[in-house]
């Protein structure tokens, strides 16, 4: 029975106070780039440029040292830490609009909009022209999707895999009894390596293959973390280069891989990889789609040549890549897929990349398990009775209450999608591309099917509710309800 | 790991045998009224009206006689009785087109889709002025709104004997209900006991409206209406369906007897064996009366500005009541209401009606379900350890396969649903119609958001082409959603695993 009480909100404050100590601190990174791009060495303009950087650095602290305060460190449950993360994804991205706005890049509305589109590696931006805007605030767009990025794999490690929940088993199971590092710190700081040098590597590729440094980065830092910004309003169509395409492909699917695995191949154990369920699932949907809609495409425009063939397949291949793995870069505009494709990508965004990573969706090892339960279920109607049958995941059954949390959350996910889908109609779009829209927030995706006309007279009600769908989403609903349960107060059950 | 091959099939065709004889008699009731209501003087005409019931009569006893005599080899199976089911279910629908081919009513894609409809107790029609054949055409009429009452029966008798008996698709809550009623015995008996209570309310029900419905309601009128309320159906004989009558005490007693349909039939059993207090302690009766009066107060709010307090009331508690229990009667075309209402319809249409009842849909006892396990996890991530938790609904706990298999189902169904809007949208249609047409018809509603009838350029109502002249693939399509949603998807899953040959897992 919940009885939640201000004692439960003081310790997530403290929770959150420490997260916040650190975001201070990223938040005078880009102040690196203002000295690159600041037109005159004058100290003033300088000045004036950097406080973009100073300020909401100055707020993050402030709140650190007020939270610290406010805060209680007693006993700190798993409920705790859940509630401090649903609130640090609020605050951070409230605090990050600051830059935008003081900039005069973007209207309050907006800067918040893109702020959270990119603490939570969306990548749907309210920015017309990113080429026009100042380097550094570019850059920040691109940071804040980097650290996002590494942020969700670390709550994922710390916070879902603690005892008992069939991910931790599985995983460890599949990693064999070696469990992960004894200390969480020590962990996270191996992922942050990890993830660093897999951007190095894709910054260095891109700049072999004729991308300018800042674009490189930029990308780089969209890539890794499945977020999907660039600084051009064309995305990746803008280069329209196929080996960029290729590097960013495979890019974009470590992004989403699990960090567990990675940490493993880091170790040298290579055949983690190949032998991860969700790993080989990712690639047989993957494969399944763009076989799919590159024919269904190909047949039904009445495209004859080979040529034909071969663009749209680039396309369809790209797209899909990018929605399943919940990244969101875009070559071309895909208000003009028909319904069916666009259907193929709304059930790839659904689905998601692989636990444990950076990608969004409701991710691969539920969507499994939702297909074994499916047909456990059918099983057993055509079984006879004395059929024993048991979900399992390579040699690990599903419990009960695994069970409940994944159906729980995916029939969650559908509904959030549906309402969400239904109040951004009634604000103007057409019911499908609503709820395109509304799965690309939620999945943290940023793919967007609607021409940039209509895309950018959206109704501020429309923002806000993708803001509040890419919060939703990037935590997988539950610390929410979560989050709110804790502001009620519950009268106690009669026993 | 299943083997299905020539064996199941003939074990499924002889198991129907018994049931197409039984159902060939029931085409005998059309042609008697046929006999009843004959007016004209030439004995040409009478002969070739019977004939349009004669024919199916006989197609089903030949059937009966055909697969009785098909030799088998097993015993009968949890699967061999869903493939009987689910063939069963589609060849009576086919045989039952016959009577609108034969009497030129419609063409064979829309007798079809008609037949389906009714056999399935949806209620949508290609019929756009029902009221015309009410010259000519009457026994036709009086055939369409038969096809509903039966196919009420049927779904029960089989949710009963099928279902819960089996095993299969059961939850618990009913199963232990079902084994303690005295029907339990005999299958016949438990046939004999729900037509007698079922037609009961026919009669009470009938008689009612013609009270109620002073001036526009004649007998026949009555009688009709009562066939498709209780089944929870929905078919009108006039094009504006409940609206047609404007009278508020009408829609009163079909608002109650299409909340008895929507009711599970175990209450009804219980009620009529001397133990009303169980309907109260029904928890899909409660969840039931929570849902209607929410969603009546919801409607009541949005329609006050435009129609005043009491019409407002009026239209909402009963389009609330006609689509929760899935009948599908209108005093209102659902059509033209606001995008948030339809959103809320379209809930309710989800959700459906009873377990046992005639109602369609994913059905209220799993909604339940599914609600109580998204609190279930809730409270498990906020909960300590050490707290004991369990998932029950009323006293039962609801085990691990009965939860996999509410959710199952419902994944499933949204699936279906899915796919029926996409090959609407293919075909032209938009987004939310589409879904909502689908919808409507794997759970057996009948209203969409299609409008039946629109305003043309000058003025007049016309019926609205999109909707009676919609392409056949889209109907076809409807009907298999149709069928699919009545026979809660699975038994034709299973029906569907003769085509294909597994090989055998290695071990």
């Amino acid at each position: 029975m919940l009885r939640p009480n201000i004692g439960d909100i003081r310790v997530a404050l403290y929770e959150l106070s420490s997260i916040c100590r650190v975001m201070a601190f990223i938040f005078l990174i880009p102040i690196l780039f203002s000295f690159f791009y600041a037109g005159e060495i004058n100290l003033v303009y300088l000045g004036g440029q950097v406080i973009v950087f100073v300020l909401p650095a100055l707020v993050m602290y402030l709140l650190y040292l007020v939270c610290s305060r406010l805060g209680s460190s007693e006993e700190v449950r798993r409920k705790h830490i859940i509630m401090s993360v649903a609130l640090a994804w609020l605050i951070i991205p409230f605090v990050g609009s600051i830059p935008y706005i003081m900039s005069g890049t973007l209207t309050p509305m907006d800067a918040f909009f893109e702020s959270m589109s990119g603490w939570t590696t969306t990548g749907m931006s309210m920015m017309i022209n990113p080429e026009s805007v100042r380097g550094d605030i570019v850059f920040l767009r691109s940071l804040s999707q980097w650290v996002g990025g590494i942020g969700v794999v670390a709550l994922a490690l710390v916070i879902f895999m603690r005892e008992g929940t069939v991910s931790l088993d599985y995983y460890s199971h599949e990693v064999g009894r070696q469990k992960l590092r004894p200390r969480m710190r020590d962990t996270i700081m191996e992922t942050w390596k990890i993830y660093s040098m897999y951007t190095f590597a894709c910054i260095v590729l891109l700049i072999i293959l004729g991308i300018p440094v800042f674009d490189s980065i930029n990308v780089a830092f969209a890539t890794l973390s499945t977020g999907g910004f660039t600084p051009h309003a064309e995305s990746i169509g803008y280069y329209d280069n196929l080996l960029i395409e290729l590097v960013l492909i495979f890019f974009m699917i470590v992004g989403a891989t699990s960090f567990l695995i990675h940490l493993k191949v880091f170790e040298g154990k290579y055949e983690m990889l190949l032998d991860n369920i969700e790993f080989k699932y990712m690639l047989y949907i993957l494969l399944l789609s763009f076989v799919f809609v590159s024919l269904f495409m190909f047949l039904g425009a009445g495209y004859k040549s080979v040529g034909d063939l071969f663009d749209i397949a680039r396309s369809v291949l790209f797209h899909c890549v990018a929605a399943i793995t919940c990244t969101g870069f875009g070559l071309s505009d895909l208000g003009v897929w028909t319904q069916i494709p666009q259907s193929a990508l709304m059930v790839l965004m659904y689905v998601g990349g692989v636990y444990g990573s950076t990608a969004g969706g409701i991710k691969l090892l539920r969507f499994i398990v939702v297909l074994k339960v499916l047909k456990h279920t059918f099983d057993k109607m055509t079984l006879p009775r004395s059929a024993v049958l048991r979900i399992g995941l390579n040699d690990q059954f599903l419990e009960y209450e695994e069970l409940i949390h994944i159906m729980g959350l995916c029939a969650a996910y559908v509904i959030v999608a549906l309402v969400g889908a239904l109040v951004i109609t009634s604000t103007g779009f057409e019911e499908l591309h609503a709820l395109f829209l509304s799965l690309s927030a939620m999945g943290n995706v940023g793919l967007i099917d609607v021409s940039s006309n209509v895309w950018f007279s959206m109704s501020p009600i429309c923002k806000m509710v993708l803001i509040l769908l890419m919060w939703v989403g990037r935590l997988e609903i539950f610390p929410i309800l979560i989050l709110l349960s804790s502001f009620m107060r519950w009268k106690k059950k009669k026993d | 790991m299943f083997k299905t091959n020539l064996e199941d099939i003939k074990i499924a065709l002889n198991d129907l045998s018994v049931i197409f004889r039984a159902t060939s008699c029931l085409f005998l009731f059309p042609l008697a009224f046929t006999f009843l209501c004959f007016r004209g003087d030439n004995i040409i005409d009478l002969f070739q009206k019977i004939m349009v019931f004669v024919v199916p009569f006989l197609s089903l006893y030949l059937l009966h006689k055909l697969f009785k005599r098909i030799p088998r080899k097993y015993e009968t199976k949890t699967k061999h009785v869903m493939m009987s089911v689910s063939i069963g279910w589609l060849l009576i629908a086919a045989v039952g087109a016959l009577p609108y081919v034969l009497s030129n009513t419609l063409n064979p894609v829309d007798a079809f889709f008609e037949s389906m409809s009714g056999w399935t107790t949806t209620g949508m029609t290609l019929i756009d002025y029902p009221e015309k054949m009410l010259e000519d055409k009457k026994d036709i009429l009086f055939y369409r709104s038969f096809t509903q009452w039966v196919g009420g029966v049927g779904i029960i008798v089989l949710t009963l004997i099928v279902f819960l008996r089996e095993g299969t698709a059961a939850i618990e809550y009913y199963s232990s209900e079902v084994g303690s009623l005295k029907l339990k015995p005999s299958i016949r008996r438990t046939i004999k006991e729900t037509w007698k209570i079922y037609i009961l309310y026919t009669i009470a029900c009938t008689i009612l409206l013609f009270l109620v419905g002073v001036g526009r309601m004649d007998l026949f009128d009555a009688l009709n209406h009562a066939m498709t309320a209780l089944p929870t159906g929905g078919f009108s004989i006039h094009s504006e369906s409940i609206g047609f009558y404007g009278n508020p005490l009408v829609e009163l007693v079909l608002i109650l007897f299409m909340m008895a349909g929507g009711i599970s039939f175990i209450i009804h059993y219980r009620a009529f064996e001397g133990k009303k207090s169980h309907i109260i302690k029904n928890i899909e009766f409660r969840y039931i009366l929570l849902i209607v009066s929410v969603a009546t107060v919801v409607f009541f709010i949005f329609f006050i500005p435009g129609e005043g307090a009491l019409n407002s009331f009026r239209l909402s508690l009963f389009q609330t009541v006609s689509i929760m229990t899935t009948t599908g009667f209108g005093t209102s075309d659902i059509a033209f209401w606001p995008v948030p209402t339809q959103a809320l319809l379209l809930m309710l249409m989800l959700i459906g009606g009873s377990y046992g009842s005639t109602g369609s849909g994913v059905k209220v006892l799993r909604f339940v379900v599914i609600a109580k396990s998204l609190v279930y996890s809730l409270k498990r991530f906020t909960l300590p350890k050490s707290v004991m938790l369990r998932l029950t609904v009323g006293e039962n706990t609801i085990d691990y396969d009965e939860i996999t298999f509410v959710f199952a189902f419902f994944t499933t169904y949204l699936l279906l649903t899915f796919i029926g809007a996409l090959v609407l949208t293919g075909l032209g249609y938009g987004g939310f119609e589409s879904a909502s047409v689908s919808l409507s018809a794997i759970s057996n509603v009948g209203p969409t958001y299609i409008p039946l009838f629109v305003e043309s350029p000058e003025g007049v109502f016309e019926p609205n082409a999109r909707w009676f002249q919609m392409p056949d693939v889209g109907k076809i399509t409807l009907i298999l959603l149709m069928w699919i949603g009545r026979l809660e998807i699975f038994p034709i899953l299973v029906f569907f695993t003769i085509f294909v040959r597994k090989r055998k897992r290695k071990k």
